[in-house]
């Protein structure tokens, strides 16, 4: 899933701008289009460097933000610049715009899993810091076995099934609300800060 | 404007088998680096092939990472890979899934890298300078401020401050750190450091361009790598023939070195190896930036007048810098002496390949 936003307070930039050095507002867009990139891209790595925000099983970082930031990609039409979080391609980056725009219960998509052949039942919720920011898929992949036991899906410490396995994931019917986090891209005062440096530094001779 | 993807400039690599390691191939120019896909020490084609059709599956968004390891372990399998002794379970390992995954995500990350150098470069005018970031936190992170960034400043022949991670986006740092020879991130294994563009005025403010007022040395353009060439041990004709057939025009042989042709840069070369050379399209289908050049000049007239035509018409664009570069390799290569014998060869040039 991508996030796309849409800057457009170029044209408030451009009006003022234009008088003094005659910069159209699709010229304005189209200069701004990689500098509020690197502004965006900049707000992702600061929001996952950000001891406050580290993840709660105190792990290794999975660089969920880090990757973020490095698939984030810009393009103008017209006066508008869209921003785009580009998930496609970058493993382990889902659901961006929902932690921007929050949003309601996620249920399993029903398609066709590539482990069991049947058709998909539950969210898998990483419940331990082993698990954390890795799909079943990828723990299978990596030797674990895994087994469901309840509402869990455990690892066996041997060879066979024990007491002294360890819970890696939960399985649940659905998840959610989100909170929404608007905190996790810049302002809109910061991008207008962002254009406004563009026309500075396109009519700034050196 | 439109972003140039990731994953097309990836499905556009050719597998190079060799026994190079990665700090090694790291010395190789840049364009063999951008448009070979290798693995360190991987002499087998059909693997490393694997390899890169497991990252081209991610870049894609085809496959997640689990689902592409497959790819590599039917390659493996199929190829009867077996680690060196001693090197079982190791990084080395091709057979680890860790070793698979760090393979994939540098290829993403360095994809990626890739396509944020292309879109900062056409920014050079506004934010010249890169800034260095954590983006994500490592529990035993490098040493970036209190040793490879002063050092590298110090090796590299940096004009960045070792103080201030940022330095102009062509400044030789860029390459010095990477692990892959590549200026832009990531620039080590596994790393969280990324790189930020930087505004001229902060670039400015931070010593990185000279004061307001005081403009920078002006060169002619010269590309980044118009003198590369390797000195190379191929002697049988017929090996050399196949791999200029697959660097498809790139380099051409010159006694035992291999020399790159520069398609869009200053290297000089008379009318006539141009006139080979500007036809060809860049890697990415496009036609070679100084074809396009010396069309506008035709379309401007074709003479001294459209010299300075060009100037004007294209100041401040992309375009004439490709155009300053063609006129730079073809006044040195057939050593011009006069405007008109510059419009001579020129229009020469014009007749062979327009």
């Amino acid at each position: 899933m991508n996030i796309s936003l849409t800057v457009d307070n170029t044209q408030q930039v451009s009006q003022t701008l234009s008088r003094f050095a005659g910069l159209s507002g699709d010229e304005v867009a189209k200069q701004s289009v990689s500098p509020t990139r690197e502004l965006t891209a900049d707000h992702f790595f600061a929001y996952g460097n950000n001891p406050a925000n580290k993840n709660k099983f105190k792990v290794t970082p999975t660089g969920y933000w880090n990757k973020a930031g490095q698939a984030t990609k810009s393009s103008s039409s017209g006066d508008t610049i869209n921003i785009i979080v580009d998930e496609k391609g970058t493993p382990g980056l889902v659901g961006v715009r929902r932690h921007y725009t929050g949003g309601g219960t996620i249920k399993p998509s029903g398609r066709i899993s590539e482990i069991t052949q049947k058709p998909i039942q539950y969210l898998t919720i990483p419940i331990n810091g082993a698990a954390h920011g890795k799909t079943v898929a990828m723990m299978k992949a990596l030797g674990v076995d895994l087994y469901r036991k309840g509402s869990a899906l455990f690892a066996k410490s041997g060879n066979t099934r024990s007491d002294s396995d360890t819970a890696m994931f939960a399985l649940k019917k659905s998840i959610g609300p989100q909170t929404p986090n608007p905190a996790i891209i810049p302002t809109p005062q910061q991008y207008f800060e962002t254009v406004a440096l563009v026309v500075k530094n396109l009519t700034d001779p050196d | 404007m439109t972003n140039p993807r990731a994953e097309e400039y990836f499905r556009g690599k050719r597998v190079l088998p060799t026994e190079l390691r990665t700090r090694e191939f790291a010395r190789l120019p840049l364009w063999v680096k951008e448009q070979s896909f290798f693995m360190a020490g991987v002499m087998d084609a059909e693997l490393a092939g694997a390899f890169q059709r497991a990252s081209q599956a991610v870049l894609d968004g085809t496959m997640g990472e689990a689902e592409a390891t497959r790819i590599i372990r039917e390659g493996l399998a199929k190829s009867g890979y077996k680690p060196e002794p001693g090197q079982e379970g190791t990084i080395k390992d091709l057979t680890t899934v860790h070793r698979q995954l760090i393979n994939l995500r540098t290829n993403v990350a360095l994809a990626n890298g890739w396509v944020n150098d292309v879109n900062r470069r056409k920014s050079a005018n506004i934010q010249p300078a890169l800034k260095l970031v954590r983006g994500r936190n490592a529990d035993e992170p490098r040493l970036w401020t209190q040793k490879l960034w002063p050092e590298a400043v110090a090796a590299s022949g940096s004009k960045a401050s070792p103080d201030r991670m940022a330095a102009l986006i062509d400044d030789p740092i860029w390459l010095y750190l990477s692990d892959f020879g590549v200026p832009y991130t990531p620039l080590k294994w596994g790393s969280g450091m990324n790189q930020v563009a930087v505004f001229k005025s902060q670039a400015r403010e931070w010593g990185l361009l000279p004061p307001k007022g005081k403009p920078p040395e002006v060169k002619p353009p010269e590309s980044l790598n118009s003198t590369l060439e390797v000195t190379t041990s191929i002697t049988d004709p017929a090996e050399r023939n196949k791999l200029l057939d697959k660097l498809d025009g790139l380099a051409v042989f010159s006694k035992d070195k291999l020399v790159f042709t520069d398609p869009n840069g200053s290297r000089p070369w008379p009318v006539p190896v141009l006139a080979n050379l500007l036809p060809r399209q860049n890697v990415d289908g496009t036609e070679n930036y100084q074809k396009r050049a010396l069309r506008e000049w035709r379309n401007l007239g074709g003479d001294a007048a459209a010299m300075s035509a060009m100037e004007k018409e294209f100041s401040g664009t992309d375009l004439l810098d490709d155009w300053n570069m063609l006129v730079r390799r073809v006044t040195t290569a057939e050593r011009i002496q006069t405007t008109t014998a510059l419009v001579d060869a020129l229009a020469n040039l014009v007749s062979l390949v327009l």
